[in-house]
C-alpha cells in the first residue's frame, strides 16, 4: 500500500486522466452558461492530453504522445477561438449565455 | 522508497488535488471569471504534471497555450457578453442527467475494468525516471524529429488551419456593434 | 319388364322435366292454366307408378336380382365417385310406395290448392321433390344418397314455408331446416370417416363412395380395422342423419312445427317419404350397424324414447296436425325399435302401411280442415260423422289400421311382434304394447271428438271429387295388408290385440260417456308443454346462443382490436419518444452519444472478459 502510495506508477496518471474526463464529461452536459461549457470541453481534451503523455513518458524511448500532444493542444485552441466567433455571433441576437435560450424546437 | 520519490509523490498528489478541485469548482461556482480562474489554476497544475513527466516542451506548451492564450479568448468572450450573475448549477432530473449518471459510471467502470487487465500485464510498480534515459539535448532532437520530420505533414495541415481560422474569422467582422456598446 | 328396369332413370327424370317445365312456365308466362300444369304432373307421376310396379315385379320374381347403372362424376385418379340407379328389392319396394302415395296426394292437391295463387309454384316443387326422393331411393352409393338427401330437405323446406308471407311458416321451415342440417352434419362427417377408414385400411379406392353393392365389404373393413369406440362413433355419426330426418328424438321438434306447410305437403313429405328415408338409410346401411351391439341397441332406445314420448304428446294435444306429426314420429320410432331388433322386413313393410294410413288421415284431417273454414283446433270440431259419413268411414279405417287391431296395421304390426318374440326380447315387447295402447288412445280420441258429439258450427261445402283420392287410399289400407308376407302362425300375437281394444274402449268411455274430464296433474302439464323440450332448445338456441355472440362481441372488442389498438399504442410511444429525444438543447444529444458511447465500451469489455473467461476454462 505504502508502495502504491509512494511510488507513483502510470495508473495514478490515467485514473488522473480519468477522473478530469468525467468531470469534465459532467461539466460539458450540466452547465448552463455557455463558456462555462466551453472550459469543461478543455477539460476533457486535457485529460486525453495527460493520457498521451502519461503513456508516452512510460514507454521506451518512444516519443509519439508527447508530439501528437502538441497537436491536440494546437487543435483544441483552434477550435476553441472558432467555437467562441460562433457563441458570438449567436450572442449577437439573443443577448443570452443560457444554453436553453438557445432551443428552437419544441421538444 | 528514497527522497525523490516521496518528493515527486507530494508534489504529484498536490497537483492532482488542485486538479480535482479546480474541476469540481469550475462547474460549482456562480460566477463565470471564478471559474475562468479555476480553470487556470488547473491548467497550470497539469502543467507542472507534464513537467515532473520530463515533457518539459510539452508543459511549456501547455501552460502558454491553455495557460495564458485561452484564457485570454475566454475573458475577452466573458467581457463582451456577459451582464449579471449566473444561478446555481443545473441540477433537475432531466432524461439528459440520468443519462450522465448512467453513462460516466459505466465509462469510469469500463475504464477501471480495462486498467485492472492490463495491470495484469504491465506491473502497478513501473518507474519512469529510470527508463527515459534521453537527456535534454537528445529530448529536444527527438521531438523536433516527430514534428518536423516524421509528422511534417500533420504539422503542416495544422499550421494551415491554424492559418484559415485566422484570416476566417478575422473577417467575420464579429464586433459590429461593440464600438458604441 | 326388362325395358322399364333399364330406363329406370327415366323415373327420376321425368318429374324433374316437369319441374323445369313449369318453372320456365311461370317466369315466362306461357303456362298458365292450372289444369295443364296438373295433367304433365299426373302424366310424370303414372309413368312413375307404372314402371314402380313392373319394376318391383321384376325384382320380387327373381329373389336377389340387382340392376345397376352408374358413371363416374368425379374421377381423380383412380379415385371414383359414382351416379346413378341401384335397383334391389328395397328400392323398388319404396319406389312403389312413394309413387302410389304421390297419385293420391297429387290429385288431392289438385282440388286443395285450385284456389290458391301460388299453384305453379306448389306443382313444380312437388316434382321436384318426387325427383329427389327417387334419387335418395336409387342411389348406388352413399355419397349419392347424402346429394339428394340434402336436396329433398330442401324441397321440405321451400314446401313448409311455403305460405312464406305467414311468419310462423318461415320460422317453422327454418326450425326444420336448421335441425336436419344437425343431421345432416353428423351424416356428413360420417360419410367422410368412413370414406377415410375405407381407404386407410381397404387400400384401394373401389369401396370410396360406400356402394351399397358393396356394402358387406365395407362393414367388414370398418369393423375389423377400427378401434370399438371409433366404430361406434362412426355408426352414430351416420345415425344422426336418419333421428334428424325421421324426426327421431332428440331431433323430433320440428315435425310438429313442420304443420304449417299445406296439408298435401304434411300428407306427402312428412308422413309418408322424407321421414321414411331415415329408415330406409338405415336399411341400407344395416350390415354395418348389424356388427355391434351398441349400436343395435342404441338405434332400439331411440326408437323406444321417441316412441313413447311422441305418444305421450299425442294425448293431449289440441290441434289436429299436430296428433298426426307426433303420431308420425312415433310409428317412426316403431320402425326404428323394429330396425334395433332386425326385424329388416318387418321394418320395410310396417313403413309401406304406414305410408297409406297416414296420408289418409293427413288427407282427411285437410278435408276437415277445409269444412271448418282452416281452423285446426279440436275444440272448434265435432259432430261430423252425421255430415259427411264417407270420411268418417275412411277415418276409421285409418284409425284400426294404425292402431293395430285391423287391416293392413295388423298385418304389420304383428310381423314385428312376432319377430321380437322369436328373439325373445320381452321388455321390448311390453314397450311395444304400452306404445301401442297409447297410439290406440290417441287416435280414436281424435275420431271421437272430431266425428262424434254435438255439431255445432257450419260447415262449408267441399267439392265431391276430394273425396275420390282418400277413398283409393282407403280401400288400398284395406286390401293391402293380405300381401303382406305372414311368417307363421300368429300366435302370441292376441296379447297386444287386447290391450289395443281396451284403448279403443278407454277413449271411448271417456270422450263420448264422460261429461266431465278432468286433467290429471302432473302428467298432463307434462304431456301438454311436450316435456318442455321445446322450451330447452329455445333456451339453447337463442339464450346460450346470445350470451355467446356477447361472448364473441366482447372478445373481438377487447382482444382484437385490443391488439390493433396495442400496435397503435406502441407506434405512438416510440414516436412520442423519438419526438421527446429532439430537444435542441445540444448537451442531451451529447448526453446520448456518450451514452450509446459507454454502451458499447461495456459491451467490449464484458465480450473481452467472456472470452478471456471462456479460453481460461
Amino acid at each position: 500500500m505504502a508502495n502504491l502510495i509512494f511510488n507513483i506508477t502510470l495508473y495514478h496518471y490515467l485514473i488522473l486522466a480519468l477522473i478530469l474526463f468525467v468531470i469534465g464529461f459532467i461539466g460539458v452536459i450540466l452547465v448552463k452558461n455557455i463558456i462555462k461549457v466551453l472550459i469543461c470541453a478543455e477539460f476533457m481534451l486535457t485529460a486525453v492530453n495527460i493520457n498521451f503523455i502519461a503513456f508516452s513518458a512510460f514507454a521506451e524511448n518512444n516519443l509519439i504522445g508527447f508530439v501528437f500532444a502538441i497537436f491536440t493542444v494546437a487543435i483544441g485552441a483552434i477550435e476553441l477561438a472558432i467555437a467562441l466567433a460562433i457563441f458570438y455571433l449567436m450572442y449577437r441576437n439573443k443577448k443570452s449565455v443560457d444554453i436553453n435560450d438557445y432551443k428552437e424546437l419544441m421538444g | 522508497m528514497n527522497s525523490s520519490d516521496i518528493f515527486t509523490s507530494i508534489i504529484f498528489y498536490l497537483c492532482a488535488a488542485n486538479v480535482i478541485f479546480s474541476s469540481i469548482f469550475t462547474i460549482l461556482s456562480r460566477r463565470i471569471m471564478h471559474s475562468l480562474l479555476f480553470a487556470v489554476i488547473l491548467f497550470f497544475a497539469v502543467g507542472i504534471i507534464f513537467l515532473f513527466l520530463s515533457a518539459e516542451y510539452n508543459a511549456i506548451i501547455q501552460i502558454a497555450v491553455y495557460g495564458v492564450a485561452i484564457p485570454v479568448l475566454f475573458v475577452l468572450a466573458i467581457m463582451f457578453t456577459s451582464h449579471r450573475i449566473d444561478k446555481q448549477v443545473y441540477l433537475s432530473f432531466t432524461p439528459r442527467f440520468i443519462f450522465t449518471i448512467i453513462s460516466a459510471i459505466l465509462f469510469v467502470l469500463t475504464l477501471f475494468n480495462i486498467l485492472l487487465i492490463s495491470s495484469s500485464v504491465i506491473e502497478w510498480l513501473f518507474t519512469p525516471q529510470s527508463v527515459i534515459s534521453l537527456n535534454r539535448y537528445e529530448m529536444f532532437n527527438a521531438i523536433s524529429d516527430g514534428l518536423y520530420i516524421r509528422f511534417l505533414l500533420s504539422f503542416e495541415m495544422i499550421a494551415l488551419l491554424t492559418l484559415s481560422v485566422i484570416v476566417g474569422l478575422s473577417s467575420l467582422n464579429i464586433f459590429k456593434g461593440a464600438r458604441n456598446g | 319388364m326388362e325395358f322399364f328396369v333399364q330406363n329406370v332413370s327415366s323415373i327420376l327424370f321425368f318429374p324433374l322435366w316437369v319441374a323445369v317445365v313449369i318453372f320456365i312456365g311461370k317466369i315466362t308466362s306461357l303456362l298458365k292454366s292450372y289444369k295443364t300444369i296438373f295433367g304433365i304432373t299426373l302424366l310424370a307421376t303414372i309413368w312413375g307408378l307404372i314402371s314402380s310396379i313392373l319394376v318391383f315385379a321384376k325384382t320380387i320374381t327373381n329373389m336377389g336380382y340387382v340392376f345397376e347403372d352408374t358413371f363416374s362424376f368425379i374421377s381423380i385418379n383412380n379415385l371414383n365417385f359414382e351416379l346413378g340407379c341401384y335397383v334391389d328389392l328395397v328400392s323398388a319396394f319404396m319406389l312403389l310406395v312413394i309413387f302410389a302415395v304421390t297419385l293420391f296426394v297429387q290429385i288431392y292437391s289438385y282440388f286443395y290448392m285450385k284456389n290458391d295463387e301460388s299453384f305453379p309454384r306448389f306443382f313444380a316443387l312437388m316434382n321436384l321433390f318426387t325427383f329427389s326422393m327417387c334419387g335418395l331411393v336409387l342411389a348406388p352409393t352413399l355419397f349419392q344418397t347424402y346429394v339428394f338427401w340434402e336436396l329433398v330437405g330442401v324441397t321440405s323446406y321451400l314446401l313448409i314455408g311455403f305460405w312464406y308471407k305467414k311468419i310462423s311458416a318461415a320460422n317453422a321451415a327454418k326450425k326444420a331446416f336448421i335441425m336436419n342440417r344437425i343431421g345432416d352434419f353428423c351424416l356428413l362427417a360420417g360419410i367422410i370417416l368412413s370414406s377415410v377408414l375405407i381407404y386407410n385400411y381397404s387400400g384401394s379406392a373401389d369401396l370410396i363412395d360406400i356402394p351399397y353393392s358393396g356394402i358387406d365389404r365395407v362393414a367388414a373393413y370398418l369393423f375389423t380395422y377400427t378401434s370399438e369406440p371409433v366404430f361406434i362413433a362412426n355408426c352414430i355419426l351416420l345415425l344422426f342423419g336418419s333421428i334428424a330426418k325421421s324426426a327421431q328424438f332428440p331431433l323430433h321438434t320440428w315435425l310438429a312445427d313442420a304443420m304449417e306447410g299445406p296439408t298435401p305437403v304434411s300428407a306427402l313429405i312428412h308422413s309418408a317419404t322424407m321421414v321414411a328415408a331415415g329408415v330406409f338409410l338405415i336399411n341400407r346401411l344395416y350390415p354395418i350397424y348389424y356388427q355391434s351391439h351398441f349400436v343395435m341397441n342404441f338405434i332400439l332406445v331411440i326408437g323406444l324414447i321417441t316412441a313413447i314420448i311422441c305418444a305421450f304428446f299425442a294425448i293431449t294435444c289440441r290441434d289436429i296436425k299436430r296428433i298426426l306429426a307426433y303420431s308420425t314420429s312415433s310409428q317412426l320410432g316403431i320402425m326404428f325399435i323394429a330396425l334395433g331388433t332386425g326385424a329388416l322386413t318387418g321394418s320395410m313393410i310396417y313403413l309401406a302401411s304406414h305410408a297409406f294410413i297416414k296420408s289418409m288421415l293427413f288427407l282427411i284431417a285437410g278435408i276437415v280442415m277445409i269444412a271448418y273454414s282452416g281452423s285446426t283446433s279440436i275444440d272448434d270440431f265435432g259432430g261430423l260423422r252425421k255430415k259427411m259419413p264417407i270420411l268418417a268411414g275412411c277415418y276409421l279405417i285409418g284409425a284400426f289400421a294404425l292402431a293395430g287391431v285391423l287391416f293392413s296395421g295388423f298385418s304389420a304390426k304383428a310381423l314385428i311382434f312376432h319377430h321380437l318374440f322369436e328373439t325373445h326380447s320381452y321388455i321390448t315387447i311390453s314397450f311395444l304394447i304400452l306404445i301401442s295402447f297409447m297410439t290406440a288412445f290417441y287416435i280414436f280420441r281424435l275420431y271421437f271428438v272430431v266425428f262424434e258429439g254435438k255439431s255445432e258450427k257450419n260447415i262449408t261445402n267441399l267439392p265431391k271429387l276430394i273425396l275420390v283420392p282418400v277413398s283409393c287410399l282407403a280401400l288400398i289400407v284395406l286390401v293391402i295388408g293380405l300381401f303382406f308376407p305372414n311368417m307363421g302362425k300368429f300366435n302370441n300375437d292376441i296379447l297386444p290385440l287386447v290391450f289395443e281394444v281396451i284403448a279403443v274402449a278407454l277413449a271411448f268411455v271417456l270422450y263420448i260417456k264422460v261429461t266431465n274430464l278432468k286433467k290429471l296433474p302432473l302428467l298432463y302439464n307434462l304431456s301438454f308443454n311436450r316435456l318442455y323440450i321445446d322450451n330447452l332448445y329455445d333456451f339453447l338456441a337463442r339464450k346460450l346462443y346470445s350470451k355467446l355472440a356477447l361472448l364473441a362481441n366482447f372478445i373481438d372488442d377487447y382482444l382484437y382490436d385490443g391488439m390493433v389498438g396495442l400496435v397503435v399504442f406502441i407506434t405512438r410511444l416510440k414516436s412520442y419518444i423519438n419526438s421527446k429525444m429532439q430537444t435542441g438543447v445540444i448537451q442531451s444529444y451529447f448526453a446520448y452519444s456518450f451514452l450509446i458511447l459507454a454502451l458499447i465500451l461495456t459491451g467490449f469489455c464484458l465480450i473481452y472478459s467472456l472470452i478471456a473467461y471462456w479460453v481460461e476454462v
